[in-house]
């Protein structure tokens, strides 16, 4: 594949326009949306439709990759170095799609749980920002653009946070970490641009490879810092409504691991070697830490968070390895999980309003008030524990594989157990809250009288959406053909010298 | 001129990294603020003048459209945190007040320093 692809701004422009697709429509309904934030009774629909416009356009992105390979756009014609080139290669195009997925469902769910107020006050709109950010992030072919798109996104949230009010000491206190966060980020941006004299990620990689190492290293420990402070900013997510938690665990964290791992890809195989051992005692804390705090954890929401925390431990190793099927796992890895814990702190969110509480002691006897409740939580824990039949068990699959090409048992061997832990968790929700007829103690065995049933019109509103995300979890997991190759494509367009970035590179051919 | 910019970029990231650590939400906004500008001479200082070696040296243009990119983020950023400190002092959450003195002498941030000042010491004695 790698010898068919010449220069891509020469390809048919409108190969190319579909890389920017999805942000333009992303921006193109937050204005609309902006503009008619009074008329809240039509934002449901048109945020809809708006959202399955950008689900197609990233589907059609991801069959196009899949078919052609990466889709670059130049604007104007203008090249790197003095250019800003739009490139959409398979990561981005992935985890663009589960993103939008993500956001698709979420849109429903929180009519009925955000106040009208806020809705108003322009939910959507902000929502629609986000995921704008997060697809420019997904499809900038450089350094200074992704940094925009990064703040923009992480404005947007912050925007998020404001119109839903209840504001406490800590949110300005947080959002000055993420503002550190920021300036060291620009500053690294602002280190690699003086030792390579670009900002491209193509003329980036090249320069990288010719820097002194020292500086290369000192240069991705200020994103490294930068991001890791950023992400600081969504530790209170899960304190606010469930639809605020689904989006982070849907859109900003695989965003944020996203960048993490093009800036890490930037890298020459050397530097990556360097850098190796860091990420992979990072990635392990977090495979690890993450699923055992989960396991003591009385809200259920908490405890997601901690798992998507141990998933992205495992993306990092996945990474770490810097192998085809590593890097390829760490990307589908990525993208499922991603869509599964949305879809499971949506389903989280519902079970807490049903029982009225969001201690876990407190609940129970789900199945017998609701079954097609329970039957979804059932089937999203096994595919967030990556049972067989879902995509987590092939990423894993590959992951494993992977890192037992490459002997690194160090990391293999915590990323099972992190699996066999967020089995134990996922397990556990289940038992807790479905399975056993009352709350925790000696009336375990009575039926929980705090259980209301949803209604009507909350089931459809609330359940719809999560049952379509399933069944679309499932149908890929049934499938695993296409995303193994999905997955090979870009493990292989992420190894150095990455592919997608010889095509961004005016100078290779 | 470089040694120079690259003292006043220490300098500002100081100011700022002390403004931040303050328990007053005032203060942190002006380090926020401060915290941008050092970012922006840091980067400055860190370009390359082009052409290399020249005797007139001209900015990296580059290194300057990063700049001009990061200052209108820098401000909205502002924008936000500034919104989020004044729902949290509205909240009745903040608690500290040892900025008053500083807020009231300024015109401008009088108001807000009185509203401050009233919550805050209802929190703090």
């Amino acid at each position: 594949m790698i010898e068919t692809a010449p220069f891509a701004v020469a390809r048919a422009p409108v190969d190319g326009w579909l890389a920017v697709w999805p942000l333009a429509t992303a921006l193109l309904a937050a204005g609309l949306l902006t503009v008619l934030r009074e008329r809240t009774r039509l934002h449901l629909g048109l945020a809809m439709l708006s959202g399955a416009a950008i689900v197609t356009a990233n589907g059609v992105l991801v069959l196009n990759v899949l078919a052609q390979g990466p889709v670059v756009m130049a604007s104007g014609g203008w090249l790197p170095p003095l250019g800003s080139v739009m490139f959409a290669d398979m990561t981005g195009a992935l985890v663009a799609c589960s993103a939008s997925l993500a956001v698709l469902a979420v849109l429903p769910f929180a009519r009925t749980e955000i106040a009208p107020e806020a809705m108003r006050k322009g939910f959507y709109p902000l929502v629609f920002l986000l995921l704008a950010g997060a697809q420019g992030v997904l499809a900038t072919g450089d350094l200074l653009t992704l940094y925009v798109w990064l703040e923009v996104m992480v404005i947007a949230a912050l925007g998020l946070r404001l119109v839903l009010g209840g504001i406490t000491r800590n949110g300005p206190g947080l959002a000055v970490a993420g503002v550190l966060g920021s300036a060291l980020l620009l500053l690294g941006i602002g280190a690699s641009q003086a030792m390579t004299g670009t900002l491209g990620l193509a003329g980036l990689a090249e320069g990288f490879s010719r820097a002194t190492p020292g500086a290369v290293v000192a240069v991705a420990g200020l994103f490294g810092l930068g991001l890791a402070l950023k992400t600081l900013l969504f530790i209170p997510a899960f304190t606010l409504p469930a639809a605020i938690a689904a989006l982070w665990a849907g859109v900003l964290a695989p965003v944020g691991i996203y960048a993490a791992i093009r800036l890490f890809a930037l890298l020459p195989a050397d530097q990556r070697v360097t850098l190796a051992p860091g990420l992979t005692v990072l990635a392990t804390v977090a495979m690890v830490a993450g699923p055992l705090l989960a396991l003591v954890q009385t809200d259920i929401r908490r405890a997601l968070v901690l798992l998507v925390v141990g998933a992205g431990g495992a993306v990092l190793g996945g990474t770490a390895l810097g192998s085809v099927r590593g890097m390829g796992g760490a990307v589908i890895h990525l993208a499922q999980l991603g869509m599964v814990f949305c879809a499971l702190l949506l389903v989280a969110g519902l079970i807490e309003r049903m029982n009225g509480t969001r201690d876990m002691r407190q609940m129970g006897g789900l199945y017998g008030a609701d079954i097609y409740v329970s039957v979804m939580v059932l089937v999203l824990l096994a595919a967030g524990a990556g049972l067989p039949p879902f995509p987590g068990f092939w990423a894993l699959l590959l992951l494993a594989e992977g890192g037992l090409r490459e002997e690194a048992f160090g990391l293999v061997a915590p990323m099972l157990a992190s699996a066999l832990l967020t089995l134990v968790v996922l397990a556990r929700i289940w038992a807790r809250t479905v399975w056993r007829n009352g709350p925790e103690g000696a009336r375990s065995e009575q039926p929980n009288g705090r259980l209301t049933r949803l209604s009507r019109a909350e089931t459809g509103l609330t359940l719809g959406p999560v049952l379509v995300l399933t069944g679309i979890i499932a149908l890929i997991g049934f499938f695993p053909d296409p995303l193994f190759s999905a997955a090979g494509i870009a493990g292989f367009d992420l190894r150095p010298p990455a592919l997608a970035i010889d095509l961004v590179s005016p100078g290779s051919s | 001129m470089d040694s120079m910019l690259a003292v006043a970029a220490g300098v500002s990231f100081a100011v700022a990294v002390y403004l931040l650590l303050s328990p007053s939400l005032t203060r942190v906004l002006c380090g926020a603020a401060c915290l941008g500008n050092a970012a922006g001479l840091a980067l400055f200082a860190l370009a390359r003048p082009v052409p290399p070696g020249d005797g007139a040296r001209l900015a990296d243009p580059l290194a300057v459209t990063l700049i001009f990119v990061a200052i209108p983020l820098a401000i909205a950023m502002l924008g936000v945190l500034a919104a989020l400190a004044r729902r949290a002092q509205e909240a009745g959450e903040d608690g500290c007040d040892d900025d008053g003195g500083q807020a009231r002498q300024r015109s401008g941030a009088g108001t807000t320093g009185q509203r401050h000042r009233g919550t805050g010491r209802a929190g703090t004695p």
